[in-house]
């Protein structure tokens, strides 16, 4: 019989060397598929590591990296706060798409205004249908004691259908592409390169940075995120503190469907500009932000470096895609061997993996 | 430890030089599927191939390919830009305001974009075929081989090329045998063998004795053959996929094309704006000189009988040599029965451009109606 327990004995040295650990394994086992796989190895995996500064336009390599960055860092922080509370949301893909959706009918509601004062309603708008989509989980969850797992992922499927609907039905252009589409919103309205130039280094940016700052304090330095953490190490002493475990479900939800729904409405603002079916609208963000919540620990630190990291090699490997042809999936591949190798070394650093006979059942474990 | 040390060793030594090779031109091209899809997407790398075998090595190409026709695209696009790319070939419908894009960006870059309409810069040039004449070679042979009048067709996207094909085919195949109804799916794909299944799967079971398909994999016509009905193979020969089914393949061919645009960004005389539009059915010109991108291949004999086969033929030659013209203006009505503009002006056939470019609407005897 196998038994895990928590160690005791858990320092700072432990935690950092299991993501030093981590980081080898990781680094390790990539290298190694990349030359088992790539065509030119070398060259594969040097621009992948410094593709910025292979040739071409250098904001223009940082910003995919940046860009993509912000929507895990973001997205994961939010999930982050959720994992903290035992509570599984799964489905920020979904969340982040009815943010879209929200922001474009929250435009459409507004008169279609060409103003930039649209701008903050828009956000705010796909803020509330991130937050909306997140609450029908949180309310299965707490009234009749569903399984927030199954939930949350499955409203990912009915949102992407809904893209689906708005896009083939009630708002599809006038004009029509393949495949189907809404209008384009007024560059006046979209969060477009205001300083840089560069259309992917657009404001949407030093928005999801702020967001990410103040959560990540409301996290470390409020009685909100000692709660979390309380409920986190201890849940039972957080009954005994009297904190109410649906409350906390509400919370959690709420603030994470917030945080995906206001990035769909960036990604909509900023990247898209439209709203489209699923296949191509949505990019899997929000499922690797639940690796980069994993991958940071559940800590908003380790969350923005993981973040940063993905972001990256996944410029990376599109680079080496376009210049190399090489297969890009070696970012999906990148990504869950962090994955795995975190989550293994923090097992066996951070937990006590023994072998006991049959009796061992019968004793409490804590 | 040591093995994987000296692999990061020689990663640093290669970084001062690794861009590699330095050809004249490099091309890069943007599919929507895969390059295995055997429809659409491996004919367009077959002209990437053909590129590369008639310049050899002073022209290296490159491809992406399952690239979704969203922002995904724009970024494929602009990493093609990034990487040094001087020609840059988009072959999907869909990648029409992605290349636009990518296109304002970067001006010394030059785009060629398929089956698109929208040229915003001097820097894009668009490219389609007249697939439709082969539409009406199958509408020829559909009118005659089907015993049930009922023909099933599997549409992508509702779009004007798509129309186009769906007209061209129902009119035809209505001229020889009137008492034909055309039920026509659409999948919202081009490329997805399992909804093309069902979608073959239904009509048949709908009652339809012929399977036509716009999408881009072999599914329906394997469908067909496993069903005992018939079919046309699309974009390439899809002849094995249904031996007894396959009636004839439209085959699209890239490759003058592409050797052309190649050409002519070696010496320095690609152009592109405006007006760079073109446009090849079975000939070139459409008057009977040259190979054009339209071709029919494999023609199942056996299956159509040598008379029918004489006289699709006959036809086919009468397309190609501008004898003969997909939409003749005699009879012609839409389907709410009004005459077309230019026919009620006179013309005798209607025009590529541009009346067919941008159709939406279907012409008298279909049914159904265009998907809002």
């Amino acid at each position: 019989m196998i038994q895990i327990t928590r160690r005791a004995d858990v320092t700072a040295v432990h935690s950092l060397l299991s993501v030093a650990i981590a980081a080898v394994l990781t680094i390790v086992i990539s290298t190694g598929v990349l030359f088992l796989t790539a065509k030119a190895p070398v060259d594969a995996l040097s621009q992948l590591l410094t593709y910025p500064y292979q040739g071409g336009t250098i904001m223009v390599q940082w910003s995919k990296a940046l860009n993509m960055a912000a929507y895990l860092g973001v997205m994961g922080l939010g999930l982050s706060i959720c994992y903290r509370a035992n509570v599984w949301n799964i489905g920020a893909e979904g969340q982040f798409a009815m943010g879209g959706i929200g922001a474009f009918g929250t435009w459409l509601l507004l008169g279609s205004p060409t103003a930039a004062w649209a701008i903050p309603c828009l956000l705010i708008g796909g803020a509330l249908a991130g937050l909306l989509w997140a609450s029908i989980p949180a309310l299965l969850k707490t009234r009749a004691n569903t399984n927030e797992l199954l939930t949350s992922l499955m409203l990912v499927y009915v949102a992407a259908q809904t893209l689906f609907f708005v896009s083939n039905g009630p708002w599809q252009a006038p004009v029509r592409y393949s495949p189907p589409q809404t209008i384009v919103l007024p560059e006046t309205v979209q969060l477009n390169a205001m300083l840089t130039g560069v259309p992917t280094f657009h404001a949407g940016l030093p928005i999801a940075l702020g967001l990410f700052v103040v959560i990540a304090l409301l996290v470390l330095y409020t009685p909100f995120g000692y709660r979390l953490k309380v409920t986190e190490t201890t849940p039972r002493a957080a009954r005994f503190a009297g904190y109410s475990p649906a409350a906390t479900v509400w919370a959690v939800f709420l603030l994470s469907g917030a945080l995906s729904g206001v990035m769909g409405a960036i990604y909509l603002l900023g990247d898209i500009g439209y709203v489209t079916e699923e296949s191509n609208f949505l990019r899997g963000f929000g499922f690797s932000a639940i690796v980069v919540a994993f991958l940071g620990r559940l800590h908003p630190v380790g969350i923005l470096f993981a973040a940063l990291l993905l972001g990256y090699v996944a410029g990376g490997a599109s680079w080496i895609q376009a210049n190399l042809r090489e297969d890009d999936s070696i970012a999906g591949f990148i990504e869950v061997i962090a994955l795995m190798s975190t989550l293994a070394s923090a097992l066996f650093l951070q937990y006590r993996v023994t072998w006991r006979g049959i009796i061992a059942q019968t004793q409490e474990s804590p | 430890m040591k093995r994987v040390l000296s692999l990061f060793t020689a990663a640093a030594l290669s970084l001062g030089f690794a861009t590699g090779a330095s050809a004249e031109l490099k091309v890069g091209f943007i599919y929507v599927g895969p390059v295995e899809d055997l429809g659409w997407t491996f004919r367009h790398d077959e002209g990437r191939k053909a590129i590369e075998k008639h310049f050899g090595n002073k022209v290296s190409t490159t491809f992406i390919e399952n690239v979704p026709e969203g922002p995904a695209a724009v970024d494929a696009i602009t990493d093609l830009a990034e990487t040094g790319h001087d020609l840059i070939f988009t072959t999907s419908f869909g990648f029409m305001n992605p290349t636009n894009t990518v296109a304002a960006n970067y001006p010394k870059v030059k785009f060629e974009h398929a089956t698109g309409f929208t040229r915003n810069t001097d820097n894009i040039a668009t490219f389609s075929a007249r697939f439709y004449e082969g539409r009406v070679i199958q509408g020829l042979i559909a009118s005659k081989m089907t015993k049930t009048n009922k023909i099933g067709y599997i549409a992508s996207f509702p779009i004007p090329e798509v129309i186009r094909g769906i007209n061209a085919f129902t009119l035809e195949a209505r001229k020889h045998n009137p008492n034909i109804e055309v039920d026509i799916r659409w999948v919202f794909s081009w490329f997805d063998p399992a909804k093309e299944a069902e979608a073959a799967t239904a009509l048949i079971d709908a009652g339809a004795d012929i399977i036509v398909q716009h999408t881009d994999s072999p599914a329906p016509v394997q469908v067909a053959e496993s069903r005992g009905v018939y079919a046309f193979g699309q974009a390439s020969d899809m002849s094995r996929f249904g031996p007894n089914a396959h009636l004839v393949s439209i085959v699209d061919n890239w490759d003058s094309y592409y050797i052309d645009r190649v050409q002519a960004a070696l010496d320095g005389t690609w152009s592109g704006g405006a007006t760079a539009d073109t446009w090849w059915g079975l000939s070139k010109d459409g008057k009977g000189n040259g190979i054009g991108m339209v071709e029919m291949a494999s023609y199942n004999e056996k299956v159509l009988g040598s008379a029918l086969y004489a006289e699709a033929k006959a036809l086919e030659t009468a397309l190609f040599k501008g004898d003969r013209h997909a939409f003749p203006c005699a009879g012609l009505k839409k389907q709410d029965g009004s005459i077309p503009e230019e026919c009620a002006s006179g013309a005798p056939h209607l025009v590529d451009f541009p009346t067919l470019v941008t159709k939406d609407w279907y012409i008298e005897g279909i049914t159904q109606s265009i998907p809002k």
